[in-house]
């Protein structure tokens, strides 16, 4: 398939969420509750109401604060490429399709944001940092620090693909489907990158027992 | 070994500890049981050796303050107990706190701890806090450790101030985060200081000889 | 059945999913910026469905782009909340004295904030033993900004804000180290000495 070609399916997908294009069939394992918001919230937003759009913020920022935080590693990288989502987002509404799920849309802008930041960390000299910090230096009572330590050092040392693989599947509970709507990558490359991921952290924390 | 021997012994242990839960009650009062328990074992060893307990005691409050874990915690002061030592060995004689302190944080990005001896012996009688400082700084930024510190020391050999040591740190920063790669800018501008300096002496210890 | 999901992996995720917490400064501060923002043109315009002419579309599309240009500039730059300081924030005063064996005395430093929306700025560094309460800025003149002059020995230091007791903030201007030992990284300072 030609580049142009490839492009032209990676829109379409993108417009048309609700189109398997992948052979394989849908798992019917992976369907769950929706994480999505009430779609009429982004419509409302999208016509210029400004209720309709901090609803947007508050309804997502957490997810995407973790995801951001897993994805870079420190609080302010985080917080800044979760701002920049919510502006562009902003920006954007008027290409949302009201026929379209605002997720899926929504972690693509994030997982690309995510990827700017990265790249542009090396680079940067001086950075405002910010961070919340924790109540107690031990948050969840009945959550081991030394889990949650191990957990996030076994993450940390995936390669980059594999854990945006692993977090979008994982921790924030995405189809297969919406994740190829997100990173613009083929199912099967997606389940086996989750795959390898597991097989890592598996391994990683079955040693460190 | 006779009982007034044992007793005078025993008195000094009992001193020591006291005098580290009295450095320790410095500690920040939330402090968790264990991290002060560690740090006081870390006071003794820190006075019994002469190493500065203000800074043992500054990192654990670092960690308190950044809501650590007090396993990380009094894993940071364990090695930064270490470090201590390793600087105060290498800068002697008689190293000031500020140059142990520099000196640890020197090897902590990576500085090698023959390093600390060497620049050592191209300033005898001034303090090094500043240069190690210059040092660490540059190391940070991604030059390679016997590089930053071969010229940082031919620098000082040569007689810069610090001053110049310091502008030389911040015009390498500048010039990293203008996109240079960090050993071009560090050659660049250790040229440029060198050429305001006296010449080389006519030998040296610790400086390779320059073709004119 | 899904072969990935085995108890480990679920306790894993269910790990890492836990650690979500809202965050009502980056609210605040994405609304803050969202507020008054102009919208760009062709998202309240949209697309005819008659064909246009090619001429028509570029001219168009030519148009859309200085906009774009021009209603980006007008846009007011996000408010971090933390904003960047209008001045540099670690500053060094003139070396008062020095000493005869080389060891210069403290130097005055004055560091500065500007966050419109703190109630209270700390500063913590190796300096003071990190103590939140030890040195805390003070008000300026001009709403918003934060100032604390505290004196220093020559060499490096290391240091950083704490806003309102619970947020860790670095220098906007001064240059970061990161923290091998802790995680958050600190602002560096080097003060010189002659």
């Amino acid at each position: 398939m030609s580049s142009r070609s490839r492009r032209a399916v990676a829109v379409a997908r993108e417009e048309s969420p609700g189109v398997l294009w992948a052979i394989q069939p849908a798992d019917p394992i992976s369907v769950r509750p929706s994480t999505d918001i009430d779609p009429d919230v982004p419509l409302r937003a999208r016509n210029g109401d400004a209720a309709a759009f901090a609803e947007i913020v508050e309804f997502f920022h957490v997810r995407c604060l973790r995801y951001a935080r897993y994805m870079l590693g420190e609080e302010e990288d985080a917080e800044e490429a979760v701002q920049d989502t919510f502006i562009r987002v902003y920006d954007h509404l008027g290409q949302f399709r009201p026929d379209a799920r605002f997720e899926p849309w929504l972690f693509r802008i994030l997982a690309n944001r995510c990827r700017t930041v990265r790249e542009r960390r090396r680079r940067r000299e001086s950075l405002v940092i910010t961070g919340e910090l924790p109540a107690v230096a031990a948050e969840a009572p009945d959550i081991s620090r030394d889990l949650l330590d191990e957990v996030e050092a076994a993450l940390e040392d995936l390669p980059t693909e594999q854990r945006e693989a692993f977090l979008l599947r994982h921790v924030e509970d995405l189809s297969y489907e919406d994740m190829a709507i997100i990173t613009g990558v083929r199912l099967s490359a997606l389940r086996m990158r989750v795959k390898r991921a597991c097989d890592t952290l598996r391994t990683r924390l079955q040693e460190e027992r | 070994m006779t009982l007034r021997r044992v007793f005078l012994i025993s008195l000094a242990s009992v001193a020591a500890v006291t005098a580290a839960r009295a450095q320790a009650a410095r500690l920040d009062a939330t402090a968790d049981v264990t991290v002060r328990r560690a740090l006081e074992r870390e006071l003794v060893f820190a006075r019994a050796v002469g190493l500065p307990e203000g800074l043992l005691i500054a990192k654990a409050n670092e960690g308190i303050a950044k809501r650590a874990t007090p396993k990380r915690i009094t894993d940071a002061v364990a090695a930064l107990g270490k470090r201590l030592q390793v600087a105060r060995d290498h800068l002697a004689p008689n190293p000031s706190d500020d140059e142990i302190a520099a000196g640890a944080d020197a090897l902590y990005v990576g500085v090698p701890a023959p390093i600390l001896k060497k620049m050592r012996a191209a300033w005898p009688n001034r303090s090094l806090a500043l240069p190690l400082g210059v040092l660490t700084e540059l190391v940070a930024k991604g030059l390679p450790p016997a590089r930053a510190a071969q010229t940082v020391t031919d620098l000082m050999a040569r007689g810069a101030s610090n001053v110049q040591l310091y502008a030389l740190a911040q015009s390498v920063q500048g010039d990293v985060a203008a996109g240079w790669a960090p050993e071009a800018a560090l050659d660049l501008r250790a040229r440029g200081v060198m050429s305001l300096l006296p010449p080389a002496p006519a030998a040296s210890a610790f400086t390779n000889p320059r073709r004119p | 059945m899904d072969m990935e999901r085995d108890e480990l992996i679920e306790r894993a995720a269910a790990v890492l999913r836990r650690r979500a917490t809202r965050n009502p400064r980056v609210v605040a501060r994405i609304l803050g910026t969202v507020e008054g923002r102009p919208r760009r043109w062709w998202r309240a315009a949209s697309w005819p469905s008659a064909p246009f002419s090619m001429a028509a579309t570029m001219t168009l599309a030519a148009a859309g782009l200085l906009l774009g240009f021009v209603t980006r500039e007008a846009t007011v730059r996000p408010d971090r909340g933390a904003s960047v300081a209008s001045m540099p924030a670690a500053q060094a005063l003139p070396l008062v004295a020095v000493a005869r064996t080389g060891e210069a005395l403290p130097v005055p430093v004055q560091f500065t904030l500007r966050d419109v929306r703190a109630a209270q700025v700390a500063l913590v560094g190796d300096f003071n033993g990190w103590s939140q309460t030890a040195t805390l800025l003070e008000p300026g003149t001009a709403s918003g900004t934060w100032s604390v002059t505290v004196p220093l020995s020559a060499g490096r230091h290391v240091y950083a804000f704490v806003v309102d007791g619970r947020t860790w903030m670095t220098d906007p201007r001064a240059q970061k180290a990161r923290d091998l030992d802790f995680g958050r990284a600190n602002s560096v300072l080097i003060v010189q000495a002659p």
